[in-house]
């Protein structure tokens, strides 16, 4: 089964509360199947998964999602499988009847929910805990039934609202391998909502980041792996008193990360080194992964926030360009 | 999931099973309102002590059905001057007859049925400020909506089988039983329909709905508002029992105006009720009882009152967090 093509799309959408824009002008477009959004807290992710979901109605601008117009009230969360970053258990409920009763809530019938509920927990490894208490749940098994949940109506849209938040390291790898595999083998659509890089680079081929309710990136995680310059650990034989160092040299515990522009080696080094008169004790290469580059767009982006007003000019925003 | 027993890279029942897609039919939202009643319900009766309150209720419901059985069974017997009750008791026919009928009213009797609602609704009462916590207390409490308003339906659903909920409890131990009376004593005499006998028909139904007019969006705001068992019981203490004593000591005592008798719910609920069943005002001092239009006022704003403050509850929860 193959991922539905232009399952969200997004143009010139602004959306806020009386009154007051918190999210857009935003253009989005998701063709890819699995998109991870990134931002920090006051971005305005929840803000677009409520216009997603239809919770908020946009101020302006339009958008579909798998092919429905924002707006659309109930036919659009008929399309959407939302999981929650809360718990939104309902206590006193055991696991089956409350995936069954979402279910009804999605518009299946009471025997098709309830078939349904069963076959999904036996799929997301719940059915021994089916008959107990939501109330003695473990955290991984929550975020199961959270998931179970979300699928019961077999939606084609995923909205993950922080998956794999308070799991375990085995529990985590569990959460992401299942996403994985409804996407692969289901062709389930997710958008994934995290501040958690390592799940985006694992489960999705493109990422959205978003600042101050803009985008401020959108990238294939392939592209934006690839594309991060290299950068080296290097170690001095003595400390550089008196010189000057450049300015691609910044300290870093007992020695120095230096970036390379690109097309550079090691040898740059090397002869930096010694135009300085210094000794390399030892040279190692490092490799920034995501979340580094999450967190030096976060600081980019406050910062250019706070000098010129986040204007056009601003590094973020040229990245983004 | 035993997750501790499993060897490690031996396959799971998930790797078996899969993920099937549904190809059913998605039924309307409002489908989703009998959905959420019958859950609403079932998570009460799971608990005992609604039961053992719904006992309560069914013993009081079978004095009044054994009352009225006796009456006629003593009336169309001749046992001469005394009748027989159990191995060792005589009562005097007599006596019998007009205790039943002139003291206890269990004569099929609109006044009869004015008592049954009454009796009946002090157990509602209290079943309904244990309730209100289950039904939508712990919803609030919780943060349970995310999980609701995912999915396909509004707040007006979920209000809608909330109140189902409530109005099921709340028929269940007024109406139907005052139905079955009914039927009882069209069965126990002559089998005639009358104008008269059809007016008592659907004036129980009338009592029935505006007890659940009265007392159902009360329910559902108080418990909204106060999510716990314990302040939403001290609530309903207030309103029907407090506020009760307070308006019978201005009105009866401090000579203050007889409106003031309208902040006691629980006396304009049952004013209404005997107006419709067409019972005579019985007041001994007719100084005393407040003016109709000014109780069916308060009968009419209380509830719509309710509604505005959930809506405006409703209106405030945040979906997304």
């Amino acid at each position: 089964m193959k991922a539905l093509a232009g399952i969200l799309e997004l143009k010139d959408l602004t959306a806020g509360y009386q009154g007051k824009a918190v999210l857009g002008p935003l253009n989005l477009t998701m063709n890819c199947g699995t998109l991870g959004l990134l931002g920090p807290n006051g971005a305005g992710k929840s803000t677009l998964l409520k216009v997603l979901l239809g919770l908020v109605h946009p101020m302006s601008g339009s958008g579909t999602v798998a092919g429905l117009a924002l707006g659309s009230g109930h036919k659009l969360r008929r399309v959407i499988g939302y999981m929650s970053e809360a718990d939104a258990l309902i206590p006193g409920m055991t696991g089956i009847d409350y995936v069954s009763f979402a279910g009804e809530l999605g518009g299946l019938s009471r025997r098709d929910s309830s078939r349904r509920a069963h076959e999904l927990l036996h799929v997301l490894e719940l059915d021994e805990a089916r008959y107990r208490l939501l109330d003695e749940y473990s955290t991984g098994m929550k975020q199961r039934i959270k998931l179970a949940q979300a699928l019961i109506h077999d939606p084609p849209l995923l909205l993950l609202d922080e998956p794999t938040s308070g799991l375990d390291p085995s529990g985590r790898d569990a959460m992401l391998d299942l996403l994985e595999r409804l996407h692969k083998n289901h062709g389930k659509s997710f958008l994934l909502s995290t501040h958690l890089m390592g799940d985006v680079e694992r489960t999705c081929q493109e990422m959205v980041f978003l600042f101050a309710g803009q985008v401020l990136l959108k990238e294939s995680v392939s592209n934006l792996s690839r594309s991060i310059p290299s950068e080296y650990r290097v170690r001095l034989r003595r400390p550089p008193l008196g010189i000057d160092l450049p300015k691609h040299w910044r300290p870093d515990g007992d020695g120095y990360i230096v970036r390379l522009a690109k097309g550079l080696d090691t040898r740059a080094i090397w002869e930096e080194v010694a135009q300085m008169g210094l000794v390399v004790a030892h040279i190692s290469q490092r490799h920034e992964d995501l979340r580094e580059r999450f967190a030096q767009l976060v600081g980019d982006a406050k910062e250019g926030a706070g000098k010129d007003g986040f204007g056009k000019d601003h590094p973020a925003k040229v990245l983004a360009s | 999931m035993n997750e501790s027993l499993r060897e490690p890279g031996s396959p799971t029942l998930g790797d078996f099973l899969e993920y099937r897609p549904f190809h059913g039919k998605l039924r309307r939202p409002s489908y989703a309102i009998w959905a959420i009643g019958r859950t609403g319900l079932g998570l009460l009766f799971r608990r005992k002590l609604f039961w053992g309150l719904y006992l309560m209720g069914l013993i009081l419901f079978f004095l009044y059905f054994f009352g009225q059985y006796l009456l006629v069974w003593a009336g169309s017997q001749d046992f001469g001057q005394s009748i027989r009750i159990g191995p060792f008791a005589r009562i005097p026919r007599k006596e019998l007859i007009d205790t039943l009928r002139t003291m206890l009213k269990m004569d099929g009797s609109p006044t009869m049925f004015h008592n049954f609602f009454q009796t009946q609704g002090s157990i509602v009462m209290v079943l309904f400020a244990l309730a209100g916590a289950q039904l939508v207390g712990n919803d609030f409490r919780f943060r349970s909506f995310p999980f609701y308003f995912s999915k396909p339906i509004g707040p007006l659903h979920y209000l809608l089988g909330k109140g189902l909920a409530a109005a099921v409890l709340l028929n269940l131990l007024t109406t139907i039983p005052a139905l079955l009376l009914f039927f009882q004593a069209w069965f126990l005499g002559d089998w005639s329909w009358s104008m008269e006998k059809i007016r008592l028909l659907f004036s129980i139904l009338g009592y029935g709905a505006v007890l659940t007019w009265g007392l159902v969006p009360l329910l559902l705001a108080s418990a909204s508002g106060l999510t716990r068992t314990i302040p939403i019981a001290m609530f309903w203490i207030f309103c029907f029992l407090f506020l009760r004593g307070i308006s019978e000591g201005l009105v009866d005592r401090l000579g203050y105006a007889a409106n003031w008798k309208t902040i006691d719910l629980w006396n304009d609920l049952g004013m209404v009720g005997s107006r419709i069943l067409g019972i005579a005002d019985e007041a001994k001092n007719r100084n005393t009882k407040p003016e109709f239009m000014v109780v069916l006022a308060i009968v009419t704003v209380i509830p719509l009152l309710s509604l505005a403050y959930l809506r405006m509850r409703l209106s405030k929860v945040e979906v997304l967090r």
